[in-house]
Formats: structure tokens, C-alpha cells, sequence
């Protein structure tokens, strides 16, 4: 009766060998990992002593990344997607309430929403992919019940915080930024992760600080916060027997924490080569004029989870560089309003004209740092000579 | 057997014991599978599921992130919600309450028998016209009167879905728990008699519509990577757990009769001490707990700890005396007595498998010697 090879089982499995059979991927976790044996020997080190749950590296985890962002607070969960849940529920964000956010992101920002019970109303966002004051201030137009925003540093590129902060600020809103792409990121020196009254990370094992499963993080300047998400992501409990609240099971494996250690001594040069690449992309790329690729700032540190620009004849486009063994994607060809799942969430008065340019143009390619300068040029090769035909 | 003298310090639990056999198996099966493939529902862990729906005869297994996640999302799948009263049991871990509460149907908990499992005549007492579920317990690995619950479920028409966190491999009539259940929620927390180094959990199902729906649930109501179809959540299994999970799967037999082997030990040396949880001779209980009761217990408890043995209660605070303040609010049924006298009295002896036979004699030595 159970179907081994029933095809509708997981779609993972099939969409991960097709990945593998190409030269160039987004996915380079054998050589990433390369050095596993050191992590083997961390791993074992701490789970001699039982600390499966909560241990101890942990907390030093935690510490180390409130260094790194310098920020007072960071709290470790489960997941990403639950960073943001656990945000909203923190922040007292549930039923009947309306969360403004941008249709043009990963499903899990809007599902995290909803999860929390709230509702998700969304708006439209730049070319750049980013959410701006304008789109906000359109959606909260017709909100009756507005709450919140979510923001997402989209691709690793930070929003617009200061004129978000303004704008929350005026309008008693909270702000929650999806912060998954952006691990590094900062704007005039200062980390993506001192904006807001919370800021979500992801160590899901394609971003940029990853490790061998689901995790994430949540960073926040206000100490009261952090102590309700400390209850909420372990069962509300406070000691062994009490339970103040019923909160989640959210935390992150302390074998996860052993390999985001290690790989958050790694982060800074992982995300220079993101950045290296990508500048150089940048400046190929901007010769050819049915590409735009979004403007860059000096005051603003992007991080490049994503490389994504828009491109004419994209379809096409992206058949040349896979036929050629280039790992090209879309992230992501349906926004959130036009999936199945976003239909009853659509707010007709909302124009979200950008999402859908965006969704129908942009294309993704690796600019990890096992890209080597060699591949680069040959993707530039495949693109000159695609758009020179 | 031991003097009564015994300078054995016998720790409730030490998983490190466990993880030194296994860390080598472990790191080799991720060495050789993980590293290659992928961290996220990967084949590792569809690997995993198929060889869980093998041991259990079940149809259907999906792999989630944590056993709360087990049962909250199945749950959610059979769309039990807000107006909806769910009848459970107060003396289960937090989470069994809390996921009725968490998809917003409001907990009715009923009173346990000496089984310590839900009471059928206490589930038939609460039915009201707003009843749409119960949720049994296999409490410590002691399976449920599955017959009577089953009965009453189809009389009353409410779905029955199983709380199996602490039963796997546990066996009612000689069937395996979850093998024929509607919906089963297990956890592979690292205490569990299949636990892993984290956090873990599956449900297993006899329904294909209801797989399709969790595997939904599970990963962001995704279809396929650009497509979805209703909201879902993020709760994978990781990779490298599935594979702490295929690798323990292949000793859980010999692990589980190791618990049943002590556990027959400390209640038939002690019966003349203390009382036991009920067990029925038709059922094979898996003893992730060995839970023991008397008038006496705090006495006990701190007789046991100033030699060295840990004994620990699981759990001293039933789930309706937490001063939870949150929507919605817990029911209570007509009588809880049973629950409040095992709050009062129970008491959880070590037992897990890797313990010395010298270690289990300590135990039941320093227990006797109380009464002494």
C-alpha cells in the first residue's frame, strides 16, 4: 500500500537530482562542507554530554551573533518562517489583525502570517524587489485593522529602514523585517538587524550562513521581546513543570548551533565572495541593454543571498543557460497574489504591477564562492551571445 | 543482589551513552548519504518515512519537525478549529493539550483510568454537539483501550487521533500502535525510545488524503518549488536526523525489550512496595517510562536522591492546574480525580536501555530499603 515511488510524495528528491546534474548550481554543500570531520568532532563533543535540546552552544551561538550584528538580543528557533511567526506572536499580532506585506517574496513570509492568525494584505515593491514607503502607505489605505508590516531585505539587499521606521513610527505600526536573505547586510555601517522591533533570520541550507537542516534566528534591541520568545518557542515553559502559555515547539537543534559556529567564522569571507561576484556580474551585465539589474548604493552593504535581475525573453534565456549546465532560477515566477493560496488575501484596490513585472522577468544565478572566475565569464558568454543571436 | 549499602549513582537518564554506540554508524550514514544529497526532505528522509510505514505496517508515514508538530498538524489536516471541542487527558506532556489549543479548538480533559490512559466512560460523559475529536494518549508507552475509544469515536462520529509519542513499537492485541490508526503523532525527541539528536516527529496515517494534506502542511502548502496551493508551515524533518533516526530504527526492537526487561524486574520485585501503572496482558507496553505511585512519593523521591539514584515525575502538574492565559480556555470534565491523585503520587524510576544490570538493582534496592 505505501508507494515507494509515488511521484506526488515529496518533490525535493527529483527537483534536487535534476540541480545536480548541472556545472553551475545554487546548491554547493558537498565542497561548503568539505571539512566535515571538524564538524563531526564538534558535534560529538557536545552531544557526550546529552545536550540534544536548548544546550549550551546554544547560547554561546547566541552570543556570537549578537556580536556579530551588534545587537542585545538574539533568540534561536526552528526555522526562518518561524522567526517571523514567532515575531508576530510576540509582539501580540493574531486574529483580526492585517500585516502589510510584499506579494513579491518566498511563500513563508505570508504564510508566517498566517500562522499567527493575522491576516496578510499585500502590497507591491520596487524594481528592486524591495518594499518602499509608498507601497506601504497604499496598502495601510485600505487596511481597516492594520497591525504590522513585514519587509523583506530581498536578495540580501536592505530596505529602505529609516524611511519604514518613519512611517511605522507615525502609524503605531510594528515592524517585523524578513530578514532571511540578508546575514550580514547593513546600511551606513550598521547591521539589517538593529531596525525594527524585530528582524527574522534564516539558516535554511541555502542561504548564506547555512547548516545541515531547517533553523533560523530572530535579533532584537528590546530585552522584554526577546524574553517572550524565549517562553513561546519552548512550550511557553518556564523550568521543567510550569507552563505560562502555550507557545511552540521552535528551537534550534544545539548540533545545528555546532554547525552555524562554524560556519559564522566563515561568514564574512563567504559573503565577500557573494559580493565580489556579484560586483563583477554587475558590471558586465549593465553593458547589455535587455538587462536591468538594480541600481547600487554606496552607504548600503548588500549581501547577494539572491543575484537576481530582470532580462528580456527570459524563458528563453533561462533554456540557453541550463541547456549549457548554468543552474539559472526564478525567484519567484508567481507572487503570492497570484498563487492558489493568496487568492482570498487580494485587495482589489492594491495595483501590484511591479510584483508581477518582476515575478514574469527576473532570473537568479549562483554567484557563491565556489563560483570560479572562469564560470562567471562563461555565463557572461552565454548571456552576450544569447541576446547578440 | 547488591548490599543495601550501595554507592551506585544511578542518573534518571544518560543519553550519552546511547550516543557513544551510535555516533559512528551515524556519522558514516551521513558521511556517505547526506553530505551528496540535501539537508531538506532529501532521500534520507522520504528513506526514513518508507522504512517507519515498513516497521509499523502502517500506509502512510510523513516526517515533521518535532512530535508537538506531529499532532498540531494533524489537527490542523482534519481541520478541527475555533468552536470545536477536542477530549483529551490532563497528565500528558504540555503539548498534547497545547496542540488542540494551538489550531484554536478549546481542550476538554477528561479523567485517566489506572491504565493511566483516557477513561472511555469519561470521554462519553463530555460529548457535546461541539465535540468533533479525541485525543488518546499512549501514556509512557502503555497502549489505550483502542477497541472502546474506536467504539465510542464511531458512535459519537468524532475523528480519534493518537498521541504516540512515547509508544513506538508499543503493540494493543498484538497490533502495532499506529499501524491501523486513522492518524498516529510520534516524536523523535532525543528522551524518546526512538529518539534522535534533536528535534523530530512523524505522523502516520491510514488515509491518502490526509498524507497529501500533511505533506502540504509541512513545507509551505508547497506543490512543487514555484507553486502553492493553500498556507502551510515550515516543519521538515532534517536530514541528518532522519539518518540518527535510520540508524537507531535498526536497534529499537532489541532497545524497547531492554525498558520491558527492567521494567518487569523493578514491578515484580517491588509489588509488594508500591503500585504500578496498569498494564493489560493483551498489550506490549514500550515503558519510555516506568511510572510507579505512592502515598509516599516526596519521601521516596528524596530517600532515592540522597543515594545517588534520580527519580523524577512525570508529570507533577496536570495540564488544567497550569495557569496558562491564553485563548482558548482549557474545559475540565465532571471529575479529574484520577489525574490529581497521580499528580500527587507518581513517581518515574530510570529506565532507560543503556542502564547496568548493577545500575537497575541499585534502584529497586535503594526503593526497597525505603520500606525497610
Amino acid at each position: 500500500m505505501y508507494l515507494k515511488n509515488d511521484p506526488q510524495k515529496n518533490f525535493l528528491p527529483t527537483q534536487y537530482r535534476r540541480d545536480a546534474e548541472l556545472v553551475v548550481r545554487h546548491t554547493y554543500l558537498a565542497e561548503q562542507f568539505a571539512d566535515y570531520a571538524e564538524i563531526f568532532a564538534q558535534i560529538a563533543l557536545v552531544i557526550e554530554k546529552g545536550d540534544f535540546t536548548l544546550g549550551e552552544v546554544v547560547d554561546f551561538l547566541e552570543e556570537e551573533l549578537c556580536e556579530f550584528l551588534g545587537v542585545e538580543n538574539v533568540v534561536s528557533v526552528g526555522s526562518g518562517t518561524d522567526a517571523i511567526y514567532l515575531s508576530l506572536r510576540a509582539l501580540g499580532i493574531g486574529y483580526g489583525d492585517q500585516v502589510i506585506v510584499p506579494s513579491f517574496t518566498f511563500y513563508a513570509t505570508a504564510g508566517a502570517i498566517i500562522k499567527a492568525g493575522a491576516t496578510p494584505v499585500f502590497c507591491d515593491v520596487g524594481l528592486d524587489g524591495n518594499i518602499r514607503v509608498e507601497d506601504v502607505q497604499k496598502a495601510l489605505a485600505v487596511c481597516s485593522s492594520c497591525k504590522a508590516i513585514v519587509p523583506v531585505h530581498w536578495t540580501g539587499r536592505p530596505v529602505d529602514v529609516k524611511g519604514i521606521t518613519e512611517f511605522a513610527a507615525d502609524h503605531r505600526l510594528s515592524v517585523v523585517y524578513d530578514a532571511c536573505h540578508a546575514l550580514g547586510a547593513t546600511i551606513d555601517g550598521a547591521s539589517v538587524a538593529s531596525y525594527g522591533n524585530t528582524a527574522a533570520f534564516s539558516f535554511h541550507p541555502l542561504k548564506n550562513l547555512n547548516v545541515w537542516g531547517d533553523g533560523g534566528f530572530i535579533a532584537t534591541n528590546d530585552f522584554d521581546i526577546s524574553q517572550r520568545l524565549r517562553l513561546l518557542r519552548n512550550h511557553g515553559l518556564v523550568g521543567r513543570d510550569v507552563c505560562v502559555e502555550f507557545g511552540v515547539n521552535s528551537r534550534l537543534d544545539t548540533i545545528q548551533a555546532v554547525v552555524a559556529r562554524h560556519m559564522l567564522r566563515k561568514l564574512p569571507s563567504i559573503n565577500e565572495a557573494r559580493i565580489k561576484n556579484s560586483h563583477f556580474l554587475d558590471s558586465k551585465l549593465s553593458l547589455i541593454d535587455n538587462i536591468s539589474i538594480p541600481e547600487r548604493h554606496s552607504n548600503i552593504t548588500e549581501v547577494f543571498h539572491l543575484y537576481s535581475f530582470r532580462a528580456e525573453r527570459r524563458k528563453d534565456l533561462i533554456k540557453e543557460l541550463i541547456n549549457k549546465g548554468i543552474d539559472a532560477k526564478v525567484h519567484y515566477p508567481v507572487p503570492l497574489h497570484q498563487q492558489p493560496a493568496g487568492k482570498g488575501f487580494v485587495l482589489d484596490d492594491i495595483d501590484l504591477i511591479n510584483s508581477e513585472k518582476l515575478a514574469a522577468t527576473s532570473i537568479s544565478l549562483p554567484v557563491h564562492e565556489f563560483v570560479t572566475p572562469e564560470q562567471l565569464e562563461e555565463m557572461l558568454g552565454i548571456i552576450k551571445n544569447f541576446y547578440a543571436e | 543482589m547488591l548490599s543495601e549499602s550501595t554507592s551506585i549513582k544511578v542518573p534518571f537518564v544518560d543519553l550519552s551513552r546511547g550516543f557513544k554506540r551510535d555516533r559512528v554508524s551515524v556519522f558514516e550514514y551521513f558521511e556517505t548519504l547526506g553530505l551528496n544529497s540535501n539537508f531538506i526532505l532529501g532521500d534520507i528522509v522520504s528513506d526514513f518515512e518508507t522504512r517507519i510505514a515498513d516497521y509499523l505496517n502502517a500506509n502512510y508515514c510523513i516526517s515533521v519537525n518535532s512530535g508537538s508538530d506531529a499532532l498540531w498538524l494533524s489537527l490542523k489536516a482534519l481541520d478541527i478549529g475555533p468552536g470545536d471541542e477536542v477530549i483529551t487527558v490532563g497528565n500528558s506532556f504540555i503539548a498534547t493539550v497545547w496542540a488542540i489549543a494551538a489550531v484554536g479548538a478549546t481542550p476538554v480533559i477528561v479523567d485517566v483510568g489506572l491504565d493511566m490512559n483516557i477513561s472511555p466512560d469519561a470521554i462519553s460523559d463530555a460529548v457535546t454537539t461541539r465535540t468533533k475529536a479525541i485525543v488518546s494518549v499512549h501514556l509512557a508507552g502503555n497502549p489505550a483501550e483502542l477497541t472502546l475509544i474506536n467504539k465510542l469515536a464511531n458512535e459519537f462520529n468524532l475523528l480519534h487521533v493518537e498521541d504516540c509519542a512515547q509508544a513506538i513499537g508499543a503493540e494493543y492485541s498484538g497490533v502495532k500502535i499506529g499501524s491501523e490508526s486513522f492518524v498516529a503523532a510520534f516524536s523523535l525527541h532525543p528522551l524518546k525510545n526512538l529518539g534522535v539528536w534533536g528535534d523530530g516527529g512523524f505522523v502516520v496515517t491510514s488515509e491518502r488524503k490526509l498524507y497529501d494534506k500533511l505533506k502540504l502542511l509541512r513545507n509551505h502548502g508547497l506543490i512543487d518549488r514555484d507553486n502553492v496551493s493553500s498556507w502551510g508551515f515550515n516543519s521538515r524533518l532534517d536530514a541528518f536526523q532522519a539518518a540518527v533516526a535510520i540508524v537507531r530504527l535498526d536497534l529499537l526492537d532489541k532497545l524497547n525489550d531492554r525498558r520491558i526487561s527492567i521494567a518487569d524486574y523493578y514491578r515484580n520485585s517491588l509489588e509488594n512496595y508500591i503500585d504500578f501503572q496498569q498494564i493489560s496482558d493483551s498489550s506490549k507496553c514500550v515503558f519510555h517510562n516506568c511510572i510507579a505511585r505512592s502515598t509516599h512519593r516526596n519521601e521516596i523521591i528524596e530517600f532515592a536522591r540522597l543515594r545517588g539514584i534520580e527519580l523524577k515525575i512525570h508529570y507533577p502538574i496536570p495540564v488544567h492546574r497550569h495557569n496558562i492565559n491564553s485563548e482558548p480556555r482549557v474545559k475540565c470534565g465532571r471529575s479529574l480525580a484520577m489525574t490529581e491523585m497521580f499528580s500527587q503520587t507518581i513517581f518515574s524510576m530510570p529506565i532507560f536501555p543503556e542502564l547496568t544490570d548493577s545500575e537497575v538493582n541499585a534502584v529497586e534496592t535503594v526503593i526497597r530499603g525505603f520500606f525497610k
